[in-house]
């Protein structure tokens, strides 16, 4: 019985934390042109993380690509971004939203672990 | 002779100009170029320019601020402590102070960003507000200039124009006009992370034409100007994204002196840059 009644709570957790949209991880994607400096680089990333919501930032100058992370469960205006990357003194290429299940996977992965 | 040693002694006390480099970031350290640092960007810069003229040597640390105030649009302020010396043929002398800070507005009026480069043109002008130290002039000395560049992950060009104007003193005595035409480029031999330290070389080639200056009474100081051409290479390293240290020497490779004058000497500019807000 006690048996039974495990199993079904893990079910229940691994239902829970599939479905559970509360988890998921809002990223940004943005394509930044005009990057060609790490020491720029710099501005762009104070800019960003006065950004309402945001979580954190890296940027990868080899793609000119900046990704910003919502914190958990919210989400960030693009408007808000590409003004940040313009007052930087940058151009917007290319901006999307990317709803990310990684952490969710990640806990399921780790629900399924303590079953074996 | 007498007369002609004194008038030659006047000219090199006047020919100097303000020393401020105002680089900021990847900028060459001798000419004026194009960057911006966006926004609500705030720099510090301490500086250290040396430079021989004949037996005339100028020491000067300076302290400068960079302020974005909009994208495009940056003050740069610098306070500066000047000593000079003289090896004259009367023995050596010296003098030191606080010398006129100056003040540069930039305007970064054209931009193309592209995938890990730049391309952008300012203009700018500056001036020095008089102070009328033992170092400094009762008079401003302005400067304009325009400049074009190309910033990129690997490489780098500059080039501008510059012309410097000095509002004679009281007594007529003035430092020549000036006009430069500078060209650099830059490269940085091994991309780094954002974090990584990051080390960019550049090459300056300077063009100088300097007119005749005024003497005391206005005449003209047939010993003062001439054409001269430089080349400067220089270092920039960043240990990190906020703190950059520069150094350049400009070396003389042709001098064509007006009148009875002693040569340009070697000039050396090492500055240290801080990134703070924004």
């Amino acid at each position: 019985m006690k048996f039974n009644l495990a199993k079904a709570m893990v079910a229940l957790a691994v239902i829970l934390l599939v479905t559970g949209s509360g988890l998921a991880e809002t990223k940004y994607v943005i394509g930044v042109d005009g990057l060609s400096c790490p020491f720029c680089a710099y501005g762009l990333e104070k800019r960003l993380k006065k950004v309402e919501n945001v979580e954190s930032i890296s940027i990868d100058m080899d793609k000119g690509q900046a990704v910003v992370i919502a914190k958990p469960g919210a989400t960030i205006k693009e408007e808000d971004l590409r003004k940040a990357v313009k007052k930087a003194g940058f151009s917007v290429s290319a901006l999307e939203k990317v709803e990310s299940e990684a952490k969710s996977k990640n806990l399921q992965l780790r629900s399924d672990r303590g079953q074996s | 002779m007498k007369q002609s040693v004194s008038k030659w002694l006047v000219g090199l006390t006047i020919v100097f100009p303000p020393l401020q480099s105002f680089s900021y970031a990847h900028e060459p350290l001798f000419m004026m170029s194009h960057e911006a640092p966006g926004k609500g960007a705030f720099d510090l810069h301490a500086a250290f320019h040396h430079e021989r003229h004949g037996d005339e040597t100028e020491r000067e640390f300076a302290s400068e601020f960079t302020l974005g105030f909009t994208r495009d649009v940056a003050l740069q302020m610098s306070f500066p402590y000047a000593s000079i010396s003289e090896d004259a043929p009367s023995g050596l002398t010296s003098k030191s102070s606080f010398s006129d800070p100056s003040a540069r507005i930039k305007w970064r009026f054209w931009d193309k960003d592209l995938l890990g480069k730049k391309y952008a043109a300012a203009f700018a002008f500056q001036s020095t507000i008089p102070t009328g130290s033992e170092t400094g002039r009762k008079k401003p000395v302005f400067l304009t200039g325009l400049s074009h560049g190309r910033e990129g992950l690997r490489w780098y060009y500059f080039v501008d124009t510059r012309y410097r104007y000095a509002v004679a003193e009281a007594d007529g005595s003035r430092p020549g006009d000036q006009i430069w035409l500078d060209a650099a480029y830059g490269i940085r031999p091994r991309l780094r992370k954002l974090e990584e330290t990051d080390v960019v070389f550049f090459v300056e080639v300077n063009y100088l034409r300097e007119r005749p200056g005024g003497l005391t009474g206005g005449a003209k100081n047939t010993n003062s100007g001439g054409d001269f051409l430089f080349i400067s290479p220089e270092v920039l390293i960043s240990p990190n994204n906020r703190i950059m240290f520069k150094g350049g020497v400009q070396i003389p490779i042709a001098q064509s002196l007006n009148g009875n004058q002693e040569k340009r000497g070697l000039a050396v500019v090492v500055e240290v840059e801080f990134r703070f807000g924004f």
